[in-house]
């Protein structure tokens, strides 16, 4: 864990050298001063030397968490405004094993490098400069963050994100220990960043802070493993629709699904393969097929050169035949394919219908449940009586009549669904077989013109095996790109099934995270009564409890839901401490020190503040080595009797923190 | 209706001996275009797309624009049939080919009569000559603002301005 040892601000101004420079000590340090001192500026260097400053909202490297007048121009209490020429913010950082770290960035000037200074417990120092956010978390060289975990000694633990995953960075640690006087007071961790797309990073910051990494770690296993689970489902749907388009295209209809979740899908693809499933539902074997055609061929082969053709005369007649028992198949394919057409209009306006349907009788029924603008009681404005609606005919149905009739549609939506998407298999079977037709009745057309011309019944019987020959060859061409395509998505889908086998289910326990949330609610709980929290003054206030997300629960309702206005700031500054002092006891990874910018700002009737100086004198553990650091504005009353009980009160003393260097 | 009575389980009886029918009438259920809750919120949805003011506080409409505007609002799939027909009025021969079964299913929509003689005896809606007028209770007004706030029959409400920009002839709505 570290502690504060300093703050400093310095520059130079058109009126000249100017710097402001605070001294922490350990354990409970305050400082108290006028507003517009200077006190949030100077809580403002802490967030922006530890490059934390995303948490404010402001895009990276940008000062604007700063004052304008801190950034631009300054006034030294002459009533003049003196342009700012550079400035920069240092802070000064001391580790329990004694090594110490100055972070110098510049407020003024480039601020997307941070200047640091190492000293070893031995003494020796060393200089380099990094990057803020270029690559920070990732770059062993250069980046800021790469350098302060390694410093820290803490573990570099990744979270989930929408499409990947991402590190744990500091900001998103420091709503847990850093509470900004604009924002932080809010709610617990108000300046949790979520345009990050870290998932569940709320709970994980808690869990980080209390050292439960192998609670994170199973949390990420089980969220990549979902991802995956997603990515595989994913591509076996788009594999499936591919393999099922490609077979519509030969007009084989097969059943090859990806739906489902990944084992059954597994199961179903390490069954029979795409062949073996069309052989089976669609009646093709295209391995026999092709032998029959490599027969056929051969045989077409030897008997155009080497047969006997003899003289037979009904080779006309034949190739005839063929051309008009095609074109009789082409005619019925058609009919066939303009019936599925008009079907399909059909079926889609039923669809329609049903939808429309569907969305009014859902509505009626949320109208219903809302109960906002209906008729409840019903009377006539003239004699007051009540005015039943069956007089006139006509009924009110009650919600179970009207969500059986949702259901009743919903089903018949569902079945609708699955018979347009029949009727557009058909259709695409349909044209497939038609193109097919097409182009077996051109062949047999342009046969049946050859053999017509020809002059002899033999020249009639030689052409006609000549395109026989030629058509078989095609044949046997399709015959092997069909196949190839198929091999080819069969090796997509072996593919698939060769990387869910070897994807390993993730193991791990979250053994870490019980006993450290115990101790974390129960210190919490001891730390809200101590500062007043309005919901628990009885003496019984009913069961207290962190959910699942690290919220905390009185009785099953949320704490921040119960209680006086002021007890935000109390639930606020109770949950920081609490988790602080629960860190250190748990060895987590916890920098160490809180900050509390204006806690009494919150609420200032005199209660509020009795109750937060009576905490400051009897709440805090002695024990606790974190340092916590309240910038605040005390009355002197206040501040003597604080220093009066031993607490160290910093009265910050003249117009402003920054002054001119004389 | 007691569902003892109904038609499928009498059905259900006469088979009973001859073959084995699987039937769960409580899966039965009426459509929700008969409900009057439903017809209400379309008479007021109807009403506030259709209606104009007639003085500065209160709206009107006629009563066959009312009438055929909840009717198609149900019904959307017959929005290019009114829009065929709103095209035809000055092509006599066009209007020949307009389907009549359209104007027959929204003349024979009586439910539509009961509603609108539930609202006037409850004062929502007051009956004139031709027209339909706002009632002293505010009854349409709620329910419109209340569809509209909690994005209710968003499907109808959209049906119903596509409608409104369509021209009604008074032979369209049977010249009342």
């Amino acid at each position: 864990m570290i502690e504060i040892e300093q703050i400093v601000i310095n520059g130079l101004s058109t009126a000249g050298a100017y710097a402001g420079e605070l001294k922490l000590g350990n354990g409970l340090q305050i400082f108290s001063g006028r507003n517009h001192y200077g006190k949030s500026l100077t809580a403002t260097a802490i967030a922006w030397c530890l490059a934390v400053e995303p948490i404010f909202g402001i895009s990276d490297n940008q000062p604007l968490c700063f004052p304008e007048a801190a950034r631009e121009r300054l006034d030294f209490g002459d009533g003049v405004q003196h342009l700012v020429i550079t400035s920069r913010a240092g802070l000064f950082i001391k580790h329990t094993d004694g090594r110490k770290l100055q972070l110098w960035r510049a407020i003024k000037g480039d601020a997307s490098v941070i200047d640091v200074i190492e000293t070893s417990a031995s003494g020796k120092t060393k200089s380099s400069r990094l990057n803020t956010r270029l690559e920070t978390m990732q770059d062993p060289t250069g980046g800021m963050q790469f350098f302060l975990f390694e410093w820290m000694e803490w573990p570099r633990e990744k979270v989930s994100t929408f499409r990947g995953e991402a590190s744990i960075y500091l900001e998103n640690l420091a709503p847990l220990f850093y509470i900004d006087q604009a924002e932080g007071w809010t709610n617990i961790q108000a300046l949790q960043i979520s345009r990050y797309g870290q998932q569940k990073i709320a709970e994980t910051a808690v869990e980080y802070l209390l050292g439960a990494i192998e609670s994170i770690r199973q949390r990420f296993a089980l969220q990549q493993s979902e991802q995956r689970d997603q990515s595989l489902r994913d591509e076996a749907h788009s594999i499936a629709d591919r393999v099922r388009s490609a077979l519509l295209r030969f007009g084989w209809d097969i059943t090859w699904s990806g739906s489902g979740t990944v084992a059954s899908i597994l199961k179903r693809w390490s069954g029979p393969s795409i062949s073996e499933v069309l052989l089976r539902e669609a009646n093709v074997d295209i391995a026999r097929s092709k032998r029959a055609n490599i027969e056929r061929t051969e045989n077409l082969r030897i008997l155009l050169t080497k047969g006997d053709v003899g003289h037979d005369d009904s080779v006309p007649a034949i190739a005839s035949q063929a051309a008009i028992d095609l074109k009789t198949r082409r005619n019925e394919l058609s009919k066939q394919l303009h019936t599925l057409r008009l079907q399909k209009e059909n079926a889609q306006q039923l669809t329609f219908t049903i939808q429309h349907k569907l969305k009014s009788a859902s509505d009626l029924l949320r109208y219903k449940k809302s109960h906002v603008g209906r008729l409840e009681v019903v009377e006539c404005p003239t004699c007051h009586r009540d005015l039943n609606a069956e007089t006139f005919s006509l009924q009110q149905q009650s919600e179970e009549s009207v969500e059986a009739h949702v259901q009743a549609l919903d089903r018949d939506r569902i079945m609708m669904l699955d018979n347009l998407s029949a009727i557009e298999r058909a259709i695409v079977t349909t044209t497939a077989e038609l193109a097919s037709a097409d182009d077996e009745l051109r062949t047999a057309e342009s046969a049946l013109r050859v053999v017509t011309q020809s002059t002899s019944p033999a020249r009639e019987q030689m052409a006609k095996l000549a395109i026989d020959l030629s058509s078989a060859e095609r044949d046997y061409q399709r015959l092997q790109d069909v196949e190839s395509e198929i091999e080819s998505l069969q090796k997509q889908v072996n593919a698939w099934v060769a990387g869910v086998k070897q994807s390993t289910v993730p193991a791990g326990t979250d053994t870490d995270r019980k006993f450290r949330v115990e101790q974390f609610s129960t210190t919490l709980l001891q730390y809200l009564r101590a500062l007043g929290h309005m919901a628990l003054k009885s003496p019984n206030p009913g069961q207290f409890y962190l959910d699942n997300l690290y919220t905390p629960y009185l009785d099953g309702r949320r704490l921040r839901a119960i209680g006086s206005a002021s007890d935000q700031a109390r639930l606020v500054a109770a949950y920081t401490l609490a988790l602080a002092v629960t860190a250190e006891a748990t060895k987590g990874y916890h920098p160490g020190f809180v900050l509390l910018d204006e806690p009494l700002q919150q609420n200032p009737d005199p209660q509020h503040r009795e109750l937060f100086v009576r905490f400051l004198l009897a709440g805090l553990p002695t024990a606790t080595q974190i340092q916590v650091i309240i910038f605040t504005n005390l009355t002197d009353a206040e501040i003597k009797h604080l220093q009066a009980h031993g607490r160290e009160v910093h009265e910050l003393k003249g117009d402003h923190f920054l002054q001119l260097i004389s | 209706m007691p569902r003892t009575n109904s038609p499928l389980s009498r059905l259900a009886g006469l088979l009973s001996g001859y073959a084995k029918p699987v039937i769960d009438v409580d899966r039965l259920a009426p459509s929700s275009v008969y409900d009057l809750d439903y017809r209400i919120a379309l008479v007021a949805l109807a009403f506030q797309v259709n209606s104009k003011p007639f003085t500065p506080d209160v709206r009107r409409v006629r009563t066959g624009q009312l009438k055929l505007a909840q009717f198609i609002s149900q019904r959307p799939w017959l929005l290019p049939v009114i829009r065929s027909w709103s095209n035809s009025r000055r092509d006599h021969e066009a209007s020949l080919l307009v389907p009549q079964h359209l104007r027959r299913g929204y003349l024979a929509d009586t439910m539509f009569d009961d509603v609108i003689d539930f609202l006037v005896a409850r004062g929502s809606l007051v009956r004139g000559a031709s027209h339909l007028l706002e009632g002293a209770t505010p009854l349409i007004r709620r329910i419109y603002e209340t569809a509209l706030q909690s994005s209710l029959f968003t499907a109808e409400l959209e049906v119903l301005k596509e409608l409104s920009a369509i021209t009604m002839t008074n032979e369209m709505l049977e010249g009342s």
